[in-house]
């Protein structure tokens, strides 16, 4: 599968490695390619373009940026590259204020979430909410003793979220489907909360959800 | 059997004495260091606003924390 990686932070770099390890063709867009010049030289199959270049390339996007550039990155990729595709979201709306008593602040609503902005923004892109809640080093291959964590994901096209979950799937996760982009609303506190150990209690270490049943 | 008696009162608030101290450690707040460090590690999308959050935080506190001058 072609997939375009919107972004060149960790998460962006993580996701993107996890996609060459799964033998997908990874073109990651960028404002700065000097950011990526490093990972570049490691991973020579990735290609380093810009965000239009790599939503034109990619039948999967990941939109893998800061929360608050999310809507200014799709405006860079240009809705003619991005209409009718699948957009992988790993974003969350974590405000630039900071956390009180180890809670996280976010810059949206009570009742809205930032997917959910995105979508009536581009409401003819068809977003997944993933790889949200879970820090870089378990987003591929996680490996828990107690078995495979759980992916949370949501959206309103079946056939995305579809193509989502085997990539999930691929990736090492249980999916558990949320429904529709509303879910976002749900599934995007879900970062707040797995950061809350590593405020309270200095507890970073390597942790994920699991649904039990 | 009197000095029996007080060396176990002593050794008793010798390992009292340690728990607190090793309670009283782990409570210690986190540097602004570490805390940037562990959530560098951490690395969950959105983190590097957390980070710039935590040093906007730790700036506040250390202004809050300086000593009040004196009125002339």
């Amino acid at each position: 599968m072609k997939v375009g990686v919107l972004g060149s932070g960790d998460v962006a770099k993580t996701l993107a490695s996890g996609f060459l390890k799964y033998k997908h063709q990874v073109t990651m867009g960028t404002r700065d390619k000097s950011k990526l010049a490093e990972f570049a030289a490691k991973n020579k199959k990735v290609k380093i373009g810009s965000f239009a270049d790599a939503a034109q390339f990619g039948q999967v996007l990941v939109l893998a940026v800061r929360g608050s550039a999310a809507l200014e990155v799709l405006n860079a990729a240009g809705r003619e590259n991005i209409t009718g595709k699948t957009v992988i979201d790993p974003t969350n709306p974590i405000s630039d204020e900071p956390p009180a008593n180890g809670v996280l602040k976010v810059f949206t609503g009570p009742n809205e979430s930032l997917m959910g902005n995105l979508q009536r923004e581009y409401n003819d892109v068809h977003f997944v909410k993933a790889f949200n809640c879970i820090g870089t080093e378990t987003m591929v291959d996680p490996k828990f003793k107690k078995g495979k964590p759980t992916m949370f994901i949501c959206g309103d096209n079946v056939p995305a979220k579809k193509t989502v979950t085997r990539i999930c799937e691929q990736f090492g996760w249980k999916v558990a489907d949320m429904g529709v982009a509303d879910a976002a609303r749900a599934i995007e506190p879900l970062a707040i909360l797995w950061c809350i150990p590593g405020f309270l209690h200095k507890d970073w270490g390597k942790r994920a959800f699991k649904m039990l049943q | 059997m009197v000095a029996r008696r007080v060396c176990l009162l002593v050794a008793g608030i010798l390992v009292l004495a340690a728990c607190s101290q090793k309670e009283q450690a782990s409570k210690e707040p986190m540097t602004t260091a570490q805390r940037d460090s562990a959530i560098a590690a951490s690395k969950l999308p959105g983190a590097g606003v957390v980070k710039k959050a935590l040093e906007v935080s730790d700036s506040a506190e250390t202004r809050a924390n300086q000593p009040v001058p004196e009125p002339r």
